[in-house]
């Protein structure tokens, strides 16, 4: 799977640059987009796909004629997911002298470039990172376009008033993204009033969870919510949910939009809803569906979408300010309001006029199942209920 | 009582994977004396070979069904084993290095096969086709899954081969033969370096298996090392360093004890990995040739 | 000794840096026949056996075994082609039974490979091969002993042992380095009859003895080394008769050893 994503981005470059190539020979320069992506790193498995999502927004975007007349075109590096190198290679991307940095790689190798897009006022977005964190640090050219991690408890806990569950215990692994999640649900239970009878860890590396699930099992609460992060982890609390008997509705995150779980706890997911940032039934997300199964013959993923909608963000930018100094893109994507994207909720778009540099709507995040082994589409969206 | 015989069974399955990797440990360190902790990376490669030869995953035109694809997996884990030996153990050897020699140029094999492992198969936990699934299956007061007795039968299916290979056959004793008195048995007519490359070769096998079980369970995962490393290690020592029934028991005996200690004992779910580091250390101080006393020999 | 050797050693040279511990030996070995080794310590005696089965690398010379070169190849093909010893301190594998231990001697022999024994052949030969064992157990005398545990065996009982190993390999060379030292006086008599037997059978038995009174009635020929060169080669009689093996050597040990020999001939 790496090996043809690797392929696939290699051609898809070749073919940008050849592109590029031809609109300059014809009219202006070209206007250059860097995107950071970790991938060879131990996070290019999702760097990857959001890149691909990227690289395809821009083949769209010049196929039609470009923004302001001119070709876009993406230089892109690779930062390893690697804190250490992606100040580094932002600072590459600044001299080669692109107007904005595309972030597609974790928030870790994120936050670090972060400095350099600020002493330079480049607008830096970063497509899918979910980190509370990264819009507190003071540069007001970057810009968050995903849910962050808050949001998604946010709208789980309104899709749990709707159930009137009683008492709930909380799984997760001990990861550092799990434990932050399971932070997060204690607090915002706690909050809710929602009493938690059994929290669990499955340690990262144990072979089996039948013992942290017979102790939830012996809790007796009316629903699980099921916030392990780490795959292994997460199927063996499948399988041992279902080698237990168990019946109580399980309550995931984003995390199980990846569809290899469809394979590895195949069978074993019926019935748990998880709240995602994609919903394959809004029309927007149907119409990428449609052209990236046309071009890649494959399904897209929420993944392809995250990085898409940074192209959709910018080109738009660009437009508005109808120029391609870095300060007035700055400026249009804080300005930007009702986008539409493919991204989110129906009827939810780019939204950055609460003045927190993030774009993802509050409303945006929906809930959704598995069925028959296959997810749903949107059964509950937003944080109001 | 109920969830006793659960935990009976998941934490005697578990066992049976740390079993597995002590065999691992004990195939290469009974002849040669080395301590291979690369084996957990093993298990690691295993599982992504398993990945590539049985699902479209990592190598899409590549897809056999289980039991082909298991001989291939264990084939290639042979031909891995084999090539770990002649590259970071024979030249050391061959220059009359030590045995904790190689057991350094095998914690640097252990880097490369876990960076090999990351690139190749990914930081995503891939999965392979269990042949069995994970549906609640019960017998008598116990309960358990069709994938948990599977693993255990392989398991009991290996040990007993495994046994009577070194316990009722000449290249068995031969095998022994090296592990008491490397020089000795040279001057009988036994081949040091086919025993040597054997013994790296089967140690790779096992792992290698174990890596496939896991792969059909939890998934092919690129960290799954460490963990088996530290599991098979204290399965050894609890059973009594050099026997193979000594692996079997302490493997069994350490699942059993994380399962139950994790259910009934007050103790912070996250601490199940340090169940094993607490058991070895106090076999390392309190019994140190484990449970099994060790049969003469250095 | 009148056929064709079976074992010739030609201009065997061993250095251990400036060292000369073998030095241009030559000599020759037939089948049947018991040639001893003798010299005082450091003459090269060891050097010479640990030369002739391999273990250690030779600096210049030939090993020939029927026509075909030995030197250079590793201590176990040396085995394979017939070449076994026993060693001065007992070399049991302990943790191993006694049976088991005669086993690993017929190992080269074994015909089955690993990966034939692996897939469950070779059944029977093995069970051949166990009843060979315990037949050679008997042999040297262990018979009473096969089960037992080999830490509960006499010094002189596991010299035994060591023999009866070598000779499942069925060696065409056999090389016993002091089979006689330590053994009490009646498990020195039962060795003799067991090395004169082995002889007889058409096993070439190269020996290293200190003991004068044990090796002058069992050797067909001995070989003087002194500081690595041979300085005498005969018949026990012929050796007890010269003047520079007495010199360097021998001095009383020979005057007196007719009698005790005599006793062991007899044994």
């Amino acid at each position: 799977m790496m090996f043809s994503l690797n392929l696939s981005i290699a051609t898809s470059t070749a073919a940008l640059g050849l592109l590029a190539a031809a609109g300059g020979a014809q009219s202006q320069e070209t206007i250059k987009v860097g995107v950071l992506v970790d991938q060879t790193g131990k996070t290019s498995f999702y760097s990857q796909p959001v890149t691909e999502g990227t690289l395809m927004a821009v083949e769209e975007v010049n196929a039609a004629g470009g923004v302001l007349g001119r070709q876009i075109e993406l230089i892109l590096e690779d930062d390893n997911g690697r804190p250490d190198l992606s100040a580094t290679k932002a600072r590459k991307l600044v001299d080669d002298g692109v107007v904005a940095i595309i972030s597609n790689s974790n928030s870790g190798a994120t936050r670090q470039a972060i400095s350099v897009t600020a002493e330079s006022l480049t607008p830096q977005l970063a497509s899918a990172n979910s980190a509370e964190t990264l819009t507190t640090l003071d540069n007001s050219c970057f810009f968050q376009l995903g849910p962050v991690e808050s949001l998604q408890v946010k709208t789980m806990l309104a899709f749990t008033k709707t159930k009137g569950y009683g008492k709930v215990a909380l799984v997760g692994d001990n990861s550092g993204l799990s434990t932050a999640a399971v932070d997060q649900f204690r607090m915002g239970l706690g909050e809710a009033g929602v009493p938690i009878v059994e929290e669990q860890l499955i340690p990262v590396g144990s072979q089996t969870a039948v013992p942290q699930l017979q102790k939830v099992r012996a809790a007796e609460p009316n629903a699980i919510y099921q916030v392990a992060q780490i795959g292994p982890q997460v199927v063996q609390f499948f399988q041992a949910y279902q080698q237990l008997g168990m019946k109580q509705p399980i309550l995931g995150t984003f995390n199980l939009s990846s569809s290899s779980y469809l394979t590895t706890a195949k069978g074993l997911m019926d019935g748990t809803v998880f709240t995602d940032a994609f919903d394959p039934e809004k029309p927007e997300a149907i119409a990428f569906s449609e052209r990236f199964k046309a071009k890649f013959d494959k399904e897209a993923t929420s993944l392809e979408a995250y990085g898409h909608d940074s192209v959709v963000l910018i080109v738009d930018a660009i437009k508005r300010a109808n120029s391609t100094e870095r300060p007035a893109i700055c400026k249009a994507i804080a300005e930007t309001k009702g986008l539409p994207r493919v991204m989110g909720a129906k009827g939810t778009g780019f939204d950055f006029s609460r003045g927190d540099r993030r774009g993802f709507d509050p409303e945006g995040v929906v809930v959704r199942a598995i069925e028959n082994n296959a997810y749903t589409g949107a059964v509950f969206s937003g944080t109001k209920n | 009582m109920q969830d006793f015989f659960e935990l009976i069974v998941s934490g005697f399955a578990s066992g049976c994977l740390y079993s597995l990797m002590g065999l691992s440990f004990l195939l290469v360190m009974r002849p040669t004396g080395v301590v291979n902790f690369a084996v957990g990376q093993y298990a690691m490669l295993g599982g992504f070979a398993a990945v590539a030869v049985m699902t479209t995953i990592l190598i899409p035109p590549i897809a056999l069904p289980y039991v082909p694809g298991l001989l291939v997996v264990l084939a290639l884990m042979a031909l891995l084993g084999a090539a770990v030996e002649w590259i970071a153990v024979k030249p050391l050897v061959d220059r009359g290095a030590p045995p904790v020699a190689s057991m350094l140029s095998l914690l640097g094999v252990l880097i490369v096969l876990l960076e090999v492992g990351a690139r190749f198969g990914g930081t995503e936990a891939l999965p392979t086709e269990p042949p069995f699934g994970f549906r609640r299956v019960e017998f008598g007061p116990f309960a358990g899954t069709p994938q948990s007795l599977f693993t255990i039968a392989v398991t009991l299916v290996i040990f007993a081969a495994v046994w009577l290979f070194f316990e009722r056959t000449l290249w068995g004793r031969a095998f022994e033969a090296v592990s008491l008195d490397r020089r000795a048995a040279q001057l009988m007519g036994v081949n040091l370096r086919l025993v040597t490359v054997s013994a790296f070769a089967s140690s790779a096998v096992v792992a290698g298996l174990v890596g496939v079980l896991i792969s059909g369970t939890t998934g092919a995962y690129y960290q799954v090392g460490m963990a088996l490393t530290v599991q098979g290690f204290t399965a050894l020592v609890v059973g009594g360093v050099g026997r193979v029934d000594g692996a079997l028991l302490g493997g069994v005996l350490l699942g059993l004890l994380e399962a139950l200690v994790m259910r009934y004992l007050p103790v912070s779910s996250s601490m199940t990995l340090a169940v094993p580091l607490v058991v070895l250390l106090a076999f390392l101080v309190l019994r140190p040739h484990g449970l099994l006393a060790n049969r003469g020999g250095h | 000794m009148i056929a064709a050797p079976l074992l010739s050693v030609r201009g065997l040279t061993k250095r251990f840096g400036g060292l000369l511990a073998v030095d241009e030996l030559d000599f020759d070995l037939s089948a049947g026949e018991v040639l001893a080794v003798i010299g005082p310590n450091g003459a090269g005696k060891s050097t010479t056996f640990g030369l002739v089965c391999g273990a250690i690398q030779r600096s210049a010379g030939e090993i020939i075994l029927k026509g075909a070169r030995l030197d250079g190849l590793p201590p176990h093909e040396v085995a394979r082609r017939g070449v076994f010893r026993t060693f001065q301190h007992n070399m049991a594998f302990k943790g191993m039974s006694l049976v088991d231990n005669v086993l690993i001697g017929a190992h080269r022999r074994f015909k089955g490979s690993l990966f034939g024994v692996v897939a469950g052949f070779g059944a029977d030969t093995e069970r051949a091969e166990r009843q060979r064992a315990i037949e050679l157990a008997r042999f040297v005398g262990l018979g009473d002993w096969l089960d037992a545990d080999i830490a509960t065996l006499s010094f002189g009982q596991g010299r035994l042992l060591e023999i009866a190993r070598a000779l499942a390999g069925e060696p065409k060379v056999l090389l016993l380095d002091e089979p006689g030292a330590g053994l009490t006086p009646s498990e020195s008599v039962r060795l003799f009859a067991i090395i004169k037997e082995i002889a007889a059978r058409g096993v070439a038995v190269l020996l290293i003895e200190h003991d004068m009174h044990f090796l002058m009635p069992l050797a067909d020929r001995v070989v003087v080394l002194n500081f690595g060169r041979k300085i005498a080669e005969g018949t026990p009689a012929e050796i007890r008769a010269d003047p520079e093996v007495v010199e360097a050597y021998l001095g009383n040990i020979a005057k007196d050893s007719t009698g005790a020999g005599a006793a062991h001939a007899a044994g």
